[in-house]
């Protein structure tokens, strides 16, 4: 394989986004067209979050029995925060970004990808944007089957909502970065899809879509608070119902900061060594 | 004699769903799916006798395939009698697969990651082969199509030949009535393919088996069959020799002169009027192609006039060849009388 | 029979040269069927019961709903990689072997991560036997084995029936999965806590109680609370072997409208 010279790996200069941007779009658009072909498949992976979001609430209902609050959350704040944070959690994991990558490496065309104007990482980014519009439209339209099935609520407050609205925005970052790390595991390993499949029960877990993560017993809780999983779900959920208010919820938004440099620099890093593997071993 | 292989105004219809198109189809095409009908093989009727060796041809989505899945009992017909040996194929799939031989050319019956004898090994068990029978079969097909050195190896790491033998000799194993060989010799080299055509003709020969074979190679079809089926559009369009089909469409047979130079180097042009009954195709550099039809005009007749006049280094006779006449009849697309 | 053995072990010394994609499939299927223990035990840290069922009680459900799901695993995985076993072109090969098709399947590839989930399972209802209040007597351990078989059935039906959806449409993983993860995630409650609605349904509608609910609380004693009556609860492996009964019709009669592949 002859001797690829890399664009500087990670950002890309204002200049050459301008000028890719048509291309970021025609990724976007074309991921749409496919999760619309697809979309058989889409609504039976909803129908199994759905399901989801039904036993959560008759367990939690179940577990709730007789009490009133518990841990300061009434029992319709709970299963609120459930309903979203399961939804929510559904819209950010999208097996197929990670899959697209494994399948891209696997087959060698990442050496194309590598080589075109538009960078490997900014493309995966645009497909990611992609697929993830078309899973927030598909969201929208089972919304009244959420309702039937969970229980939706309206935020805590105004300022609530506003707060929530940041936080989510944090929270995809992560996901997004997160989501592009494990792709990137591809690179080193062919064993992606049983990979995937964990990183998917663990990020469930750890992100507070069963339970939240206050309700963890300790040492447990301890180590969910230290993982980035939190701060996709967890965080946003519970600023919207409530849960975290004011210096708390501000405190939690700056947590998600840290974690999207953290994870950048992980990622860039983690990008440096995927393209020397590349170009040196031939990918 | 009753035709071992029966195939009865057979047809098949398939449903396909149609993709709806549209950024946003909605939940509306999950309840209303649309289907396209698709007719692969529409009213086919043809009988095959005991021990015949018959070339199923047509080009690529003609029904082909589709029929010789029906024949072997893998789809079953819209409407239509299909019946072999006295079996209904799709009815009865145990009692056909015992008495049937099948090698696809492009997938492989032998198992992927064991050594190829024990292929044969398992196909054996499958087919309740007796031991004597089986040992004597295996011998016999290693010899003729030369396994020996790679019967060991898994079947992965063969060559396609060798695939393609290991797979032919598998079908063999039990001495089936009937074989369905379908595209058998596609990507084999020369030597390949000849050795493989060789071991057909034999099976046919010395054990009577009844073959049908698929094949785009057109050269299979000159060498083995004496009669070809040729089906396109679902439709049977020609069932019988070969040779009333070449005289049909391609009486012409082209004589190719090669006349010698005088002392000063110079070729002599063949004069059209010297060669009566014929024409002269083209002329360049000594040699000439001298089209006629072989039934008007008889070839040592043209041969004596040519010679008679003419300084012959050398000539040859160039018969139509099959290729030419299928690729005629595919472009009229109307049966052929 | 015999044959079905010999392709069996055929398929097991194939799947010997895959070593590394076996370890990381079983540690990934050892996280997967642990998961929803995991959210349980979570859970009853800090709330002690669901619908009067403790944590040993509700183990002993998890764990044998996992026992019935590997009685079902073992002979029948191939079932779910139906689609892509016609997909491959294999399929109309085994339509013109003298044996049945669905046997051919099943022992196509020996799938060596259900080893995995066999130990898994076995693991953890050993532990759940051990910290529930069962009574294993003689009766209740000749139910206890008939049951894991009729709940592997009752379970394995539905996919054996959605799996022959592949004869037809080219794309039902998808219908498969929902009907997996039904069954894993209603399968692991206590089915009153769905109300009596829902707890219908998934009773004669889709056979999910029978697979673990109805023979743990039996077996637990609490058949006193089901919603169906003792005779039923009692004969919860006959329901199963029925299921599977009529899904193989369906199997039978799905195989007449099979397309092929491509080629």
């Amino acid at each position: 394989m002859t001797t690829l010279t890399a664009p500087p790996a990670g950002v890309p200069t204002e200049h050459t986004l301008g000028r890719n941007l048509p291309a970021y779009r025609q990724i976007m658009r074309s991921r749409l067209k496919t999760a619309a072909t697809y979309r058989q498949n889409v609504f039976f992976l909803l129908a199994i979050v759905v399901v989801q979001i039904f036993i959560l609430r008759k367990v939690w209902s179940a577990l709730y029995q007789g009490q009133h609050t518990v841990d300061g959350l009434t029992l319709h704040a709970m299963l609120v925060y459930l309903t979203i944070a399961n939804l929510q959690n559904w819209v950010f994991q999208d097996p197929t970004i990670s899959m697209y990558m494994y399948d891209r490496i696997r087959e060698g065309q990442v050496a194309f990808d590598l080589v075109r104007p538009a960078g490997f990482v900014p493309q995966m980014f645009a497909h990611l944007a992609g697929s993830s519009f078309a899973t927030m439209l598909f969201a929208l339209c089972a919304l009244p089957l959420v309702a039937l099935a969970g229980t939706l609520g309206a935020p805590a407050s105004g300022s609530a909502f506003l707060l929530y609205l940041l936080s989510f925005v944090g929270g995809y970052v992560i996901t997004a970065l997160l989501t592009l790390i494990v792709g990137m595991v591809a690179f080193w390993t062919m064993e992606i899809s049983g990979l995937t499949m964990l990183y998917y029960l663990v990020n469930q877990f750890f992100a507070g879509a069963l339970v939240p993560i206050t309700l963890f017993p300790g040492a447990l809780r301890v180590l969910a608070n230290l993982l980035p999983f939190q701060a996709t779900t967890y965080a946003p959920v519970s600023i919207y119902v409530g849960r975290l208010t004011g210096a708390d919820a501000w405190r939690a938004i700056g947590v998600q900061v840290v974690w999207v440099v953290l994870l950048t620099l992980c990622a860039t890093a983690m990008w440096r060594r995927a393209l020397h593997r590349v170009v040196v071993q031939g990918g | 004699m009753a035709p071992v292989i029966r195939v009865e105004n057979v047809v098949k219809e398939f449903r396909k769903t149609r993709r709806q198109e549209g950024a946003f189809g909605g939940v509306r095409t999950l309840f209303t799916r649309q289907y396209d009908t698709v007719l692969a093989v529409d009213g086919v009727s043809f009988g095959i006798e005991p021990g015949e060796l018959v070339g199923y041809i047509g080009p690529n989505g003609a029904g082909k395939s589709t029929t010789i899945k029906m024949m072997t009992g893998i789809l079953v017909p819209t409407s239509g009698t299909v019946e072999v040996a006295g079996v209904v194929p799709w009815r009865d799939r145990e009692r056909n697969a015992m008495q049937i031989g099948v090698v696809f050319g492009q997938r492989t019956q032998l198992w992927w990651d064991l050594p190829l004898i024990e292929s044969f090994k398992l196909i054996g068990k499958l087919y309740r082969v007796p031991q004597p029978t089986y040992e004597r079969n295996l011998e016999r097909f290693v010899e003729i199509l030369d396994m020996a050195e790679f019967l060991d190896r898994p079947v992965r790491q063969l060559s396609l030949g060798q695939r393609m033998r290991g797979d032919l000799a598998a079908s063999m194993l039990y001495e089936p009535r009937i074989l369905y060989l379908d595209e058998p010799t596609i990507g084999l080299d020369v030597v390949a393919k000849e050795s493989m055509r060789t071991f057909i003709e034999e099976m046919n020969r010395d054990s009577g088996t009844t073959i049908v074979l698929t094949t785009h190679d057109l050269a299979d079809v000159e060498r083995l069959c004496s009669r070809i089926i040729l089906i396109d559009h679902g439709h049977v369009l020609y069932d019988g020799s070969v040779e009333p089909l070449k005289a049909k469409y391609a009486p012409h047979r082209v004589l190719v002169v090669k006349l010698a130079a005088d002392d000063t180097g110079r070729v002599p042009v063949i004069d059209p009027s010297h060669v009566r009954g014929a024409e002269i195709a083209e002329q360049e550099n000594g040699v000439a192609r001298i089209r006629f039809v072989a039934s008007e005009t008889p070839v040592h007749d043209l041969i004596a006039a040519v010679n008679a006049r003419y300084p012959v280094a050398d000539l040859s006779i160039v018969e139509p060849d099959l290729e030419g006449v299928v690729r005629q009849i595919y472009g009229e697309r109307v049966p052929v009388g | 029979m015999r044959v079905a053995w010999e392709l069996e072990k055929a398929s097991f010394r194939g799947q010997l040269e895959y070593r590394l994609n076996f370890v990381v499939l079983t540690v990934m299927g050892i996280a997967y069927q642990s998961s929803g223990i995991a959210f349980i035990w979570v859970v009853l840290h800090k709330f002690h019961s669901i619908a009067g069922w403790t944590f040993p009680d509700l183990a002993f459900l998890y764990a044998l709903r996992l026992l019935a799901h590997a009685a079902w695993l073992v002979p029948f995985n191939q079932v779910d990689m139906l689609g892509y076993t016609i997909r491959e072109g294999k399929f109309d090969r085994f339509l013109v072997r003298p044996l049945n098709p669905l046997v051919q399947v099943m022992t196509n590839r020996f799938q060596m991560n259900v080893v995995g989930d066999v130990v898994t399972a076995a693991t953890l209802f050993g532990i759940a036997a051990s910290i529930a209040d069962v009574d294993f007597s003689p009766v209740h351990l000749l139910y206890l084995v008939l049951t894991v078989i009729g709940g592997g059935l009752a379970e394995g039906a539905v996919i054996l029936a959605i799996a022959s959806l592949n004869f037809r449409f080219l794309q039902t993983w998808a219908a498969q999965y929902l009907v997996d993860n039904i069954y894993l995630m209603f399968g692991s409650y206590p089915l009153k806590v769905f109300g009596a609605t829902t707890s219908w349904i998934l009773t004669w509608v889709l056979p999910v109680a029978f697979v673990a609910y109805i023979p743990s609380s039996v077996l637990l004693g609490r058949a006193g609370g089901l919603h169906v009556s003792p005779v039923i609860a009692w004969g919860a492996p006959a329901v199963g072997a029925v299921w599977f009964y009529c899904a193989y019709r369906i199997w039978r009669w799905q195989l007449r409208s099979y397309q092929s592949s491509g080629h």
